[in-house]
């Protein structure tokens, strides 16, 4: 039998042929035809794509604008005897200002590394929306994140209690208290103004699933509208503001929430939401772009700051890169001066990692001319060495020194796989974050000119 | 043809690509071609605001996103099976994708499936590598487990 990831190529492969292609040109006939009025919907018609945009822009217009954001409505249902009427989406433009006092409880199941779980797993943040376009937030309790140092202990606190980011309609603000660093980056599209907290609706959330509505009990003070979803064995149950739709309490798996602003890579099982206040009066510098007395600024706006090949691009000399062997033995990339080398990141909490180390095996036994490298991130070396046993697959592996953990803001990337190949002259070759089929790994060798 | 309108479909040419299989992977094949549909017009509509965007095509997935919630259907369907199947794909793998939760969905067909990056998720979806990293390793292991492969 095929593996599930030929399986999904198999079946995406042939998605792929069977979707529909918009004609851009029945796409600008439909608009000029329709202009500015708004016309009914005609009927849907799969066959005809001509049919489909026409309700594509016949949709637009009713909603027009930039009010695509907004939801319209509510809907009513009756279940067990609950009649419930709440928003239908979030409905961001009617949102009047507020401040909300938020509890993450996060979830250590994935992403955190081999260096242990703590035991308290309790973030807290102020959360604070001045309308449209300004919303700020604050680490108030953060907790002991898994990044470990070089000797094992685990690292510093990421965004530490006191980091904030603020952000307006054109501008990301963020502070970071544990290193006093203050970044300001260029915003860049015309996001709704609670994306940045991921925020979403109950509908979302509920999305393919099935609802029921439950007793509903206040939450921070507020009446609230509690629903249950279950999709895909997943499950989440939801109180909600039952006049704005405000998301006040959520536990289940991924629970949406800003998490990236305290703990990239992982996941929270509960969000609370232990005050709210709406059209509060805000600090008069809550939405300041200024940063912290004594911080290090980085004014990053009007950088191109999008990730990729950039962090190293072709031609650069790589960074040193030293380690132990996991079957003994000390490793220098620089010793390999003189053969091209690929080395491939990854650990074996990642699953994806797993798929590309698999490929670069097979590659690597039709390639003696290069010299395939993997190197650990984040992972005990008796576990890495238990996954290249049960896959068989025999690479020379290393346990590295001094790489931060997840590869977050190391000088070699920030995520895993990541594979890197090394002329050489000790100079990059391709770098390409992210795993593929293999006709992929081969096309990199080969853009490579290996 | 107008130089607006050429570069409207060489615009097309780029974002299409994105737009279809994420749409697809999120709604299934028929709200996914709608919303496909619906997100270009909105691109068409706006186009002096739109062409000048990084990052146009995670901007009308929102848009795509946000008007396929007043018409999307029961089941996110990627494709229907032909009959007699896909070669070497197992009848049951459609369905048990859509057990998964839509952004371990999206994960799951867009980088196993379809061959995407990680980062180019999220730069589509506007969130961390590393959420689409989680989103993927806890879609795999679902399915995995719902299709009796050992993980």
């Amino acid at each position: 039998m095929r593996t599930i990831d030929d399986q999904l190529r198999e079946y995406a492969r042939y998605a792929d042929e069977a979707l529909p292609w918009v004609n851009p040109m029945d796409v600008m006939e439909t608009v000029k035809m329709h202009g500015a009025t708004i016309q009914p919907l005609p009927a849907r018609n799969r066959s005809n794509v001509f049919a489909m945009v026409a309700a594509a822009v016949g949709t637009l217009l009713i909603v027009g604008g930039v009010a695509w954001l907004l939801g319209g409505g509510t809907t009513t249902e009756s279940a067990d005897g609950l009649e419930v009427t709440l928003p239908l989406e979030f409905p961001v433009s009617e949102l009047p200002p507020f401040q909300l006092e938020v509890r993450y409880q996060l979830d250590p199941g994935v992403g955190t590394g081999p260096a242990g779980v703590p035991e308290d797993l309790e973030a807290l943040m102020t959360v604070s929306y001045g309308g449209p376009d300004l919303l700020r937030v604050d680490v108030v309790r953060s907790v002991q994140l898994f990044f470990p140092e070089p000797n094992g202990e685990p690292g510093p606190p990421h965004k530490a209690a006191g980091s904030f980011v603020v952000l307006n309609n054109e501008t990301k603000a963020e502070y970071a208290a544990e290193d006093g660093t203050f970044f300001l980056t260029d915003r860049e599209a015309l996001f709704n103004p609670l994306d940045p907290l991921m925020w979403e609706t109950w509908e979302d959330i509920c999305t393919y699933g099935e609802h029921e509505f439950l007793e509903a009990s206040p939450v921070a003070g507020r009446e609230t509208v509690h629903i249950r979803c279950t999709s895909g064995g997943d499950s989440y149950e939801l109180w909600a503001d039952a006049e704005t739709g405000l998301m006040l309490r959520i536990i289940g798996q991924d629970v949406p929430g800003n998490l990236i602003l305290i703990a990239s890579g992982i996941t929270a099982t509960e969000y609370e939401v232990l005050a709210v206040r709406y059209e509060p009066q805000f600090a008069p510098n809550t939405f300041s772009l200024s940063a912290p007395q004594g911080a290090i600024v980085e004014d990053y706006r009007g950088v191109d700051q999008s990730m990729g090949p950039e962090i190293l691009p072709k031609g650069a000399t790589v960074p040193e890169l030293t380690g132990q062997f996991l079957d003994g033995g000390d490793f220098a990339l620089a010793d390999l001066e003189g053969s091209r080398v690929a080395v491939l990141f990854w650990g074996s909490w990642c699953e994806p990692c797993l798929n590309a180390l698999g490929e670069l095996a097979v590659v690597a036994k039709e390639r003696p001319d290069v010299t395939f490298v993997t190197v650990l991130i984040e992972d005990r070396p008796e576990d890495a060495s238990a996954v290249l046993a049960e896959r068989q697959i025999i690479l020379p592996t290393v346990d590295p020194d001094g790489l931060s953990g997840n590869l977050y803001g190391d000088q070699w990337g920030d995520g895993i796989p990541l594979l890197v190949l090394v002329e050489t002259d000790g100079t990059v070759a391709a770098y390409h974050p992210g795993f593929g089929p293999l006709d992929l790994l081969q096309g990199i060798l080969d853009e490579a000119g290996w | 043809m107008l130089e607006t309108e050429t570069a409207f479909e060489d615009f097309c040419g780029v974002v299409q690509p994105r737009l279809r299989h994420a749409f697809a992977a999120r709604y299934g094949y028929a709200d996914g071609a709608e919303a496909t549909a619906e997100a270009l017009a909105y691109a068409w509509e706006h186009w002096e605001r739109v062409r000048g965007m990084e990052n146009a095509a995670g901007y009308l997935y929102r848009v795509g996103r946000s008007k396929t919630r007043r018409i999307r259907r029961a089941t996110p369907l990627l494709v229907d099976m032909p009959e007699g199947g896909i070669p070497h794909v197992e009848p049951g793998l459609p369905a048990a994708l859509e057990s998964l939760s839509e952004n371990q969905r999206v994960a799951v067909i867009l980088v196993a499936g379809f061959g995407w990056r990680l980062r180019e998720v999220a730069e589509l979806r506007g969130v961390s590598i590393s959420t689409v990293q989680n989103h993927l390793e806890r879609g795999m292991k679902k399915l995995r487990t719902s299709m009796g492969e050992p993980s």
